[in-house]
C-alpha cells in the first residue's frame, strides 16, 4: 500500500504542482492582458462569423500570429499580447498551410473577393489548395430583394445566381474585422518612413526582430521591463535623449548597479559590442527609440562606430523629421521591386500574368488606361481605387481598394511601371513625383 | 532490488486467466476498429491536399475531418489499446487476477461512447476549437471518467500483488493515467482561459497530451512486453526509474515551445526551450535502456514481434531528439508552422507510440488468448507500415523545409504552396502504405482473438531457448 501510494500519489502531486505552475498560473495572469489600444470587440455578426471560422476548422491552416521574423512581414506588424484580448477560443494556430489572417481585413478588404474565394478559391487563386465552402452560399433563381449575387467567373457559376447564406455573410464580416490596430503612433510613423529614411539604414522589422532576440527576454517585448529587476525602456530618459551617446554606450558595454528613477537595478546587463554589428546595434537602438511611445532621435551605424572608438559624436543624430528630405531621389524604376510589389498587392485579383478573371477582375494586359501616355488615370486608380466601371463592354462590380494609405509614392510608381512594361504593355513610365502630385489633388 | 524486480515478468507459466484474455481481446479489437477508421479519414484528408475539390460537402470537409483523424487516433485507437495492455500488464506483472472485469468493461464503454460522440459532433461542426482537445467539454468528461475507472482498476489490481515490489511498467501506466486525468481537468476548467491565457493553457496541454499520456503508457507496456519477448530482464531497472522521474519533472514545462515567437511571454518560451534540452535526459536514458536490452539479439529479433518495439524505440529516440532540436529558436524560425511539424508528430505518434503498441499487442495478446498471428502477415504489416511512415516523414520534412525557406526568402505565399505540392503527393503515397498495413494488422488481430489461427506451432519455434 505504501509503495503504491508513494509512486502514484507522489508523482501525481508533483504533476499537479507543475500543471498549476505552467498551465493555470500563466493562464490566470495572461487572461488579464488588456486589449491593444484601438482594438474593437466583435459585433454580434462578427462573433457569429468567428463561430463559423472555428467550426469549419479554418485555424488548422491559417494562423493568426505574426512573428517578428522577416518571413512574416507580409502579414502585418508582429502580433502583440493585447491583440488577443477579445479572442476566446484563441486562434493562433500551429500550422500555416494558408497565409496568416491577423490583418486580412486590411490586406484584402474586398468583401466580393472574399465571397468568390470562399465559394471557390481556385476562381481567384488558381494554385490554391484551400477547400471550397459552397455550403456557406445559396443558389437562387431570382435575387431576393436587397441581395447581391456573388459575381462568379462564368466557368464556376454554372448559370445560377449565388448569394451568401447568413453564415457566409457572418464569416466574411469576421474576416474583414481582422485588422491589426497600430501599436503606438510613434512606431507606425517610423515604420512607414522606414523606406524613405534609407540613408539612416533603419529597418523597423529588423530592429524589432533583433530586439526580440537580444533584449526582450529582460526588457520585455513591450519595453516594460520587470519591476525592480530589469528597467523599462518605454519612457526612459536615456532612450529618449536627443544625444544617443549614453544609449549606445549601454548597449555596447553593458551596465550594472545603476539607479534609474530612484530604483536601483542590481542585475547586470551584458555588453553587445562583440556579438552585434554596428548596423544591428543601430537597428536595435532605433527600434527602442521609436517604439512604445518613445521619441528619441534616430541614429546610424556610423554613430555606433564612433561610439566604439570612444569619439564624441559629431552630429547629434538627425531627428526623423530632418531625415526625411534625404529620401525621394530621382525616379529610378527597380524592376524587381515592382514585380514583387505587384505580386503582393495586385496579383491576387489581376493575376500574376495580368490576365484578371473574366467577368470579375479586369485584365491589365492590353488595357487602354495602362497603355495610355498620360498616366494620370492609372495613378488615380491606384491611389483611390475603382468600382462599377465598364471596360470593353464588360461591367466590373468588384470594388478595387485604394492604395493611397498603404503604399508610398515610390512603391506605387514601381507597381505602375511594372504593369506598364509587362505582358506586352507599352505605357509611358511614371515617377514618384507624379504620384505625389496626384496624391495632393482631390 | 533490481534483480528480483526485473525477474518478475519472466514467470514461466502465466496463470490461465480467461477474464484477462477476454478483456484484452476486446480492448485491442475495439482499438483496431478505430485505427482503421481514423486512418482512413487521415488518408482521405491527405488526398484533399492533392485534389482540393474532391468530396466538397460539410461532413467530408478538411476542417472537420482533420480533428476526427487526430482525436480518433489519439483518444480512441492509442488510448484504448494502451489501457487494455496496461490492465493486462498490471495483472500479469503482479501475478494477480484483474481487480474487476465489470470496471474494465465500463472503461471500454465510456471510452467508446466518448469517441463516438466526439466523432459525430465534430463532423456536425461542434468543436471546442483547440487542437487535440476539440471534443466538447461534456464529451471530455466522459473520456475522463473512462480514465478514472481504468486507473482505479489498475491500482486495485496491482494492490493484489504478493510482494512489496511494484514492477516498473505499472509506475509508468498508473502514473501516466493519473497525470492525464489532472491534465484533462486543467484543460477543461474555463476560468483562466481567456485570450492569451488560453494560449498558455493550450501550450501546456498540447504537449502534455502526448508526453504524459502516450509516452509513459507506451514505455510502460514496452518495459513488460520486451523482456517477455526476449526472455531476458530489462538492462537496467534503475535507469527506468530515473527516466520515469525526469520525464515527469521536465515534460510539463516544455509546452510553450509550440508558440515560439508568439506574443506569449518571452521567458515562458525560453524556459520551454531549456527544458526541451533537458528532455534529452529521460529520452536518452529510456532508449539506451531498451537498446541495451536488445544487445546481441539481432540474429532472430527480426523474426519476432520485438522488431516492432525496436522501431518504436528508434522512433522515440529520433522523434524526441528532433523535438529538442526543433525547439531551438534558430531552427524554429525555419520550421515552425510548416509541414515539418506534421512530419514530426507522425514520427512520434506513429513511429514511436503506434509501433510500440503493435509490439505490445503481438507480444501479449497471443499469450492471453493462445492464438498466434501468421508470421508472414505480421511481416507484411511491419514492412508496409515502416516503409510508409518513412516516406511520409521524409516527404513532409522536405515540404516543411522548402516552405520555411520560401517564406524566409520573401517569396509570395502561394509560391510555398506550389513548391510543397509534389511532396504532399508523396505523403499520400506513404499514407496509403500505412493504411494498407493497418488492414493487415486488423486481420492479424482477428486471428489472435476471435478467428481461428493455425500459426501457434510455427510461432513457438521463434522463441529462443
Amino acid at each position: 500500500m505504501n509503495r503504491t501510494f508513494a509512486i502514484s500519489g507522489g508523482s501525481t502531486l508533483i504533476y499537479t504542482g507543475l500543471a498549476v505552475l505552467m498551465g493555470v498560473l500563466p493562464g490566470i495572469w495572461l487572461s488579464k492582458v488588456p486589449p491593444t489600444p484601438g482594438l474593437k470587440p466583435l459585433t454580434p455578426i462578427e462573433a457569429r462569423g468567428r463561430d463559423v471560422y472555428v467550426s469549419e476548422g479554418c485555424f488548422y491552416c491559417h494562423t493568426q500570429q505574426v512573428r517578428p521574423l522577416s518571413g512574416d512581414k507580409p502579414f502585418g506588424r508582429p502580433s502583440a499580447p493585447g491583440d488577443y484580448a477579445y479572442q476566446t477560443t484563441e486562434l493562433l494556430g500551429s500550422e500555416r498551410t494558408g497565409p496568416d489572417l491577423s490583418n486580412i481585413g486590411a490586406r484584402q478588404s474586398s468583401s466580393i473577393w472574399q465571397y468568390i474565394h470562399l465559394y471557390q478559391p481556385r476562381a481567384v487563386v488558381p494554385q490554391s489548395i484551400m477547400p471550397a465552402f459552397p455550403w456557406l452560399f445559396r443558389t437562387v433563381g431570382r435575387l431576393p430583394p436587397g441581395e447581391k449575387a456573388v459575381p462568379l467567373p462564368p466557368q464556376f457559376a454554372r448559370g445560377d445566381m449565388v448569394i451568401p447564406s447568413d453564415d457566409g455573410k457572418a464569416l466574411v464580416a469576421y474576416l474583414l474585422s481582422l485588422k491589426q490596430p497600430p501599436l503606438a503612433p510613434a512606431q507606425t510613423r517610423a515604420a512607414t518612413k522606414s523606406s524613405s529614411i534609407g540613408s539612416l539604414g533603419f529597418d523597423a522589422t529588423k530592429g524589432a526582430a533583433l530586439f526580440a532576440d537580444n533584449c526582450a527576454s529582460c526588457h520585455g517585448a513591450e519595453g516594460m521591463g520587470v519591476p525592480g529587476t530589469f528597467p523599462p525602456l518605454a519612457g526612459d530618459a536615456v532612450v529618449n535623449d536627443a544625444n544617443p551617446t549614453a544609449h549606445i554606450g549601454a548597449v555596447l558595454h553593458g551596465l550594472s548597479g545603476r539607479v534609474i528613477n530612484g530604483q536601483s537595478y542590481e542585475a547586470q546587463m551584458p555588453g553587445f559590442a562583440d556579438q552585434l554589428s554596428d548596423q544591428q546595434i543601430a537597428d536595435i537602438i532605433d527600434h527602442e527609440r521609436s517604439s512604445w511611445g518613445n521619441r528619441g532621435a534616430l541614429i546610424s551605424a556610423a554613430d555606433v562606430v564612433a561610439a566604439r572608438a570612444n569619439e564624441p559624436l559629431q552630429k547629434q543624430a538627425a531627428t526623423p523629421k530632418e531625415a526625411l528630405p534625404v529620401a525621394a531621389p530621382a525616379s529610378t524604376f527597380d524592376v524587381a521591386d515592382g514585380s514583387k510589389l505587384f505580386a503582393d498587392n495586385c496579383g491576387v485579383c489581376h493575376g500574376a500574368e495580368g490576365k484578371g478573371v473574366p467577368g470579375t477582375f479586369p485584365p491589365l494586359a492590353g488595357d487602354p488606361v495602362v497603355n495610355a501616355t498620360d498616366p494620370a488615370e492609372h495613378i488615380a486608380t491606384m491611389l483611390r481605387g475603382l468600382s462599377g466601371k465598364v471596360i470593353d463592354g464588360q461591367k466590373y462590380e468588384v470594388e478595387m481598394p485604394p492604395f493611397a494609405d498603404r503604399l508610398s509614392d515610390q512603391q506605387i510608381a514601381d507597381i505602375i511601371n511594372h504593369e506598364r512594361t509587362s505582358w506586352g504593355n507599352h505605357g509611358a513610365l511614371v515617377t514618384p513625383a507624379e504620384v505625389t502630385k496626384l496624391r495632393g489633388k482631390k | 532490488m533490481s534483480d528480483s524486480a526485473a525477474a518478475i515478468p519472466l514467470r514461466a507459466l502465466p496463470p490461465d486467466d480467461r477474464v484477462l484474455a477476454r478483456v484484452l481481446a476486446a480492448y485491442v479489437a475495439s482499438a483496431t476498429i478505430w485505427l482503421v477508421f481514423a486512418t482512413a479519414v487521415g488518408l482521405l484528408v491527405s488526398y484533399k491536399f492533392v485534389y482540393p475539390d474532391f468530396a466538397t460537402t460539410p461532413g467530408l470537409s478538411f476542417g472537420r475531418l482533420r480533428a476526427i483523424h487526430t482525436s480518433g487516433t489519439f483518444y480512441a485507437w492509442a488510448s484504448q489499446a494502451l489501457i487494455g495492455l496496461a490492465l493486462f500488464v498490471a495483472a500479469r506483472s503482479s501475478g494477480a487476477r484483474l481487480y474487476s472485469e465489470r470496471l474494465a468493461w465500463s472503461s471500454l464503454a465510456l471510452l467508446n461512447l466518448a469517441a463516438v460522440l466526439g466523432t459525430v459532433t465534430l463532423d456536425l461542426g461542434f468543436t471546442y476549437g483547440q487542437e487535440y482537445r476539440e471534443w466538447l467539454w461534456w464529451i471530455r468528461v466522459i473520456l475522463g471518467l473512462g480514465l478514472i475507472t481504468a486507473v482505479w482498476n489498475m491500482i486495485a489490481t496491482v494492490e493484489r500483488r504478493d510482494g512489496e515490489h511494484i514492477y516498473i511498467s505499472n509506475w509508468y501506466t498508473i502514473g501516466g493515467t493519473l497525470w492525464t486525468i489532472v491534465m484533462v481537468l486543467v484543460s477543461m476548467l474555463p476560468w483562466y482561459q481567456y485570450g492569451l491565457g488560453q494560449v498558455a493553457v493550450q501550450a501546456f496541454f498540447m504537449h502534455n497530451a502526448v508526453g504524459l499520456w502516450f509516452t509513459p503508457l507506451s514505455l510502460g507496456v514496452s518495459y513488460y512486453a520486451l523482456p517477455k519477448l526476449l526472455n531476458r530482464p530489462i538492462y537496467s531497472y534503475s535507469l527506468g526509474v530515473f527516466a520515469f522521474w525526469t520525464n515527469l519533472i521536465f515534460y510539463p514545462i516544455i509546452g510553450a515551445h509550440h508558440f515560439e515567437f508568439s506574443p506569449l511571454p518571452w521567458w515562458l518560451q525560453t524556459t520551454a526551450i531549456v527544458f526541451s534540452v533537458a528532455m534529452l535526459v529521460p529520452v536518452l536514458s529510456g532508449s539506451a535502456n531498451f537498446l541495451l536490452t536488445f544487445r546481441g539479439t539481432h540474429e532472430w529479433v527480426y523474426r519476432s514481434p520485438a522488431v516492432f518495439i525496436l522501431v518504436g524505440v528508434y522512433g522515440y529516440l529520433l522523434g524526441s531528439a528532433q523535438g529538442t532540436f526543433e525547439a531551438f529558436r534558430s531552427l524554429q524560425q525555419l520550421w515552425h508552422l510548416t509541414n515539418y511539424t506534421v512530419g514530426h508528430s507522425h514520427l512520434t505518434m506513429y513511429g514511436f507510440v503506434t509501433f510500440a503498441i503493435w509490439g505490445g499487442i503481438y507480444a501479449l495478446l497471443p499469450r492471453a488468448t493462445g492464438k498466434y498471428p501468421y508470421n508472414l502477415a505480421m511481416g507484411i504489416h511491419f514492412w508496409l507500415s515502416a516503409v510508409g511512415v518513412v516516406i511520409y516523414v521524409a516527404a513532409l520534412s522536405a515540404a516543411g523545409t522548402i516552405q520555411g525557406l520560401d517564406w524566409f526568402r520573401g517569396l509570395t505565399f502561394i509560391q510555398s504552396v506550389e513548391d510543397a505540392a509534389p511532396y504532399w503527393m508523396w505523403r499520400s503515397v506513404g499514407g496509403s502504405l500505412m493504411f494498407a498495413g493497418h488492414l493487415i494488422f486488423a486481420f492479424n488481430v482477428w486471428t489472435m482473438t476471435y478467428g481461428r489461427s493455425r500459426a501457434e506451432l510455427a510461432k513457438a519455434k521463434t522463441v529462443p531457448a
